[in-house]
């Protein structure tokens, strides 16, 4: 009774000693130096989510247990990759901000901004939030951008950037640079077309803006596409991008061109579409682009998170940008030229039969233009990986990438629907007088019968020099979660199932495993919180916080 | 909502529709007693009767047509539907457990053993395990006409709940 009293106390004493500084943008550039912290989305502007905590380690790892449980009032799966600063972890789901003691759980404020919920029609869910100085940043569903303050849990600024009802959504967490707020909408096929922009952290205000598809016919890049089809080509932005200080480049993944499964209105590359784009963090102007998916029908969208590392190439240092792409491949390109060095499948794929020197990808016959109806390529349509966030160590040197093996869904391909805003614009329509699809038709066996051959989840650790597989961690299920790796050579990921696992980053051998009763979604992060280390990871919509038991080393 | 009930509705009266056409190839009654008789129930549950280790077959003409219950029971491999797959667990001391499976993933694997007992498994405290996806149910003797009438009384075992 009386330790249980005295222990909140001895908590309440520790946070108020616990010095709160503003988070500056000196402290994002040099955010590995403070790794008791988790200052951006991809846990600095690396995006290598690597901690350089060590109190958990491959021997204790089994130990960890349950310290809490926060469940956000609304039903919707958590995607969002919390922030934690100096004990506070921020988060978001749906219609609310929520700030909370990183040690116990224990909400200290929320934020409410209710999104109508038709805004967010295809369920691309909110992948977190900013901060800079004492302001939080929350791009929402219904296209406003809001500076919520940090301390207060009220808003500072709301401001309107984009129209719902014109087919567009904001889910990406923005990524601070210096004064800016980088960020951009996302359109899930409804051919609004999209852009990558910079917002002034003080006041909302647009200062720079990059289109990921044309919107005049006077800029050359229309002519990759064809007549006025640029004009609705999507290209949607829903991952947060990373940031090279050294180059001052700002690198953004975008997504799929519209129509998306049927591109016989837009013959072309149509750019920039499915690329990656380096831009001046201070003009938005482009500094260099790869298409890793030219002319895309598969529905390939390369909205990963752009992991930066320097990593051995030919027996020298080399500065790249590490991609494993949703079209089953992974990609070592140069970051200061965008240079194609390397493009390597990780998973099976049956569409690229090799790339030509400048990393063109040369599609397999039948492939392209697709057939009509519909098909069968591997990787299907969810891709071998998709938008949740891989791993670098540099510790092992390895990156690490969640991915689907073996996995095989039909593609269809339909007419082309008449465009509207707000409109579907997948071509994908069935035709007048068609039969219905059945249910679930083409889609394999459910996971609790599936057999491997029939499709399985990993987590695959690959040599970024060669894109060799180390190593991998089969699951049944396909995954979802992101990857965390730690200097102590920990590796945190989960899955569909709903395990949430510590594996050995250097073999893949597992070292410690629950089941939280729903899909693990998010990018786990670890932190300090009373000098503790934790690992939080959200599943289905609840978030759980893990640790060593009170007492232990 | 009010789409999907009509859906599930029309397929009712569809089903009831079609049901005479099966009648006229086989005698349902005979084909009771011959399901009754021939051992299908050690392995299949029809009502409030036989085992659980196979497929509960209380329902089965609602799932499949009567050229597919033909095939079935003639040539029980053809088409074994997934979720009708079973496993085999080999233990730490090289015995095996087979049975239905139920679920499996990365840490684990479910299954309804032969004594319709629920098992679970850890994967960290077995050798392994094989998902069968063949050769689980033997081809019973049954002359043609027996095999007409299983297939017409399979057929009349339909849900009973409301539409
Ligand atoms: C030794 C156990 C065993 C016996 C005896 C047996 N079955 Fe089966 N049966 C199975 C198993 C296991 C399956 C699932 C695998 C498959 O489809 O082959 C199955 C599948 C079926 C199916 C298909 C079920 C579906 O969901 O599609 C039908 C119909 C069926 N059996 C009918 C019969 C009839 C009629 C008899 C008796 C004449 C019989 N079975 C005897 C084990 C048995």
């Amino acid at each position: 009774m009386i330790a249980g009293v005295l222990r909140p106390l001895l908590v309440l004493a520790c946070a108020a000693a616990m010095v709160s500084a503003q988070v500056t943008s000196e402290r994002i550039l040099h955010a590995n130096k403070e790794p008791q912290n988790w200052l951006t989305y991809g846990g600095g502007y690396a995006s290598q989510r690597y901690s350089l905590l060590t109190q958990l380690n491959p021997t204790n790892a089994k130990d960890l247990k349950l310290k809490w449980v926060y469940r956000p009032k609304y039903m919707e799966k958590m995607e969002a990759t919390p922030l934690v600063v100096d004990g506070v972890l921020y988060t978001v789901q749906n219609s609310e901000v929520a700030a909370l003691d990183a040690a116990t759980g224990r909400i200290f404020w929320t934020f409410h901004y209710a999104v109508p919920p038709e805004s967010n029609q295809y369920v691309m869910v909110v992948k977190g939030l900013a901060i800079a100085g004492d302001t939080l940043f929350w791009a929402t569903y219904d296209g406003h951008l809001i500076a919520i303050d940090a301390k207060a849990g009220t808003a500072i600024w709301n401001k309107k950037l984009v129209d719902w009802h014109q087919g567009y959504q904001l889910n990406v967490a923005p990524l601070v640079v210096k004064d800016k707020l980088i960020l951009g909408p996302a359109t899930n096929e409804e051919g609004a077309n999209c852009w990558v922009a910079a917002y002034d952290i003080k006041t909302g205000n647009e200062l720079w803006r990059f289109y990921t598809a044309p919107i005049s016919d006077d800029d050359p890049v229309a002519k990759t596409w064809f007549g006025d089809s640029w004009k609705h080509g999507g290209s949607p932005i829903w991952v947060t991008g990373s940031y090279d200080p050294e180059t001052n480049l700002t690198f953004w993944g975008t997504g799929n061109p519209n129509p998306g499964w049927n591109g016989d209105k837009r013959p072309g590359d149509d750019l920039y579409s499915d690329c990656v784009v380096a831009l001046d963090a201070d003009t938005g102007k482009l500094k260099w682009h790869y298409q890793f998916t030219p002319h895309d029908e598969y529905d390939w969208d390369s909205v990963q998170v752009p992991v930066l590392a320097t990593i051995p190439w030919e027996g020298k240092p080399r500065k790249v940008v590490l991609w494993a792409n949703r079209n089953g491949f992974f990609y070592v390109l140069d970051r200061i030229s965008g240079k194609f060095l390397l493009g390597k499948a990780f998973v099976k794929q049956t569409w690229n039969v090799g790339f030509d020197e400048v990393g063109r990808p040369m599609k397999a016959p039948g492939i392209d233009p697709k057939p009509t109806n519909g098909m069968h390529v591997l990787p299907g349509t969810q891709g071998g990986t998709n938008w949740y966030s891989p791993s670098f160590s540099p510790n092992t040197g390895l990156f690490y990438v969640s991915s689907w093996e073996n996995y095989d869904a039909p593609t269809s391909k339909g007419l082309i629907e008449v465009w509207r805003p707000g409109g579907k614009y997948s071509g994908n329509s069935r035709p007048p007088g068609a039969p219905r699809r059945p249910r679930g038709a083409g889609r394999g066996p459910s996971p609790a019968f599936r057999t491997e051959a029939e499709g399985y989840g990993a987590v695959k650790a690959l040599d970024p020099s060669t894109g060799q597989q180390k190593w991998e961690f089969k699951m049944v299920d396909y995954t979802e979660s992101g990857v965390l790796t730690t200097a102590s050579d920990l590796l945190f990921s989960g899955g569909k199932e709903g395990n949430f696992f510590a594996l050995n980053a250097r073999d893949g051998a597992l070292l410690w495993h629950t089941n939280l009763g729903g899909t693990v979604a998010s990018g786990p992060v670890t932190y300090l919180a009373n000098g503790r280390q934790y690992v939080v990871v959200c599943a289905d919509n609840a978030m759980y916080a893990f640790g060593l038991p009170d007492g232990a080393d | 909502m009010v789409e999907s009930l009509l859906g599930k509705r029309m397929a009712c009266v569809l089903a009831l529709a079609a049901a005479p056409l099966f009648a006229q190839s086989g005698d349902a009654a005979k084909g009771k007693a011959v399901v009754e008789s021939s051992g299908c129930l050690r392995c299949h549950r029809i009502g409030e009767n036989g085992s659980r280790t196979g497929p509960n077959l209380s329902e089965i003409g609602d799932k499949r047509s009567a050229e597919q219950l033909k095939t079935s029971i003639t040539d029980p491999d053809a088409e074994v539907l997934a979720e009708n797959r079973f496993v085999a667990v080999t233990l730490k001391d090289g015995s095996v457990v087979r049975g239905r499976i139920l679920n499996h993933d990365a840490m684990s694997v479910q299954l309804i053993d032969g004594k319709q007992n629920l098992r679970s498994f850890l994967t960290a405290n077995i050798r392994g395990y094989t998902i069968l996806t063949k050769g689980l149910m033997p081809k019973p003797n049954l002359t043609d006409e027996q095999v007409a009438d299983v297939v017409a009384y399979l057929s009349t075992l339909k849900g009973t709940e409301a539409p």
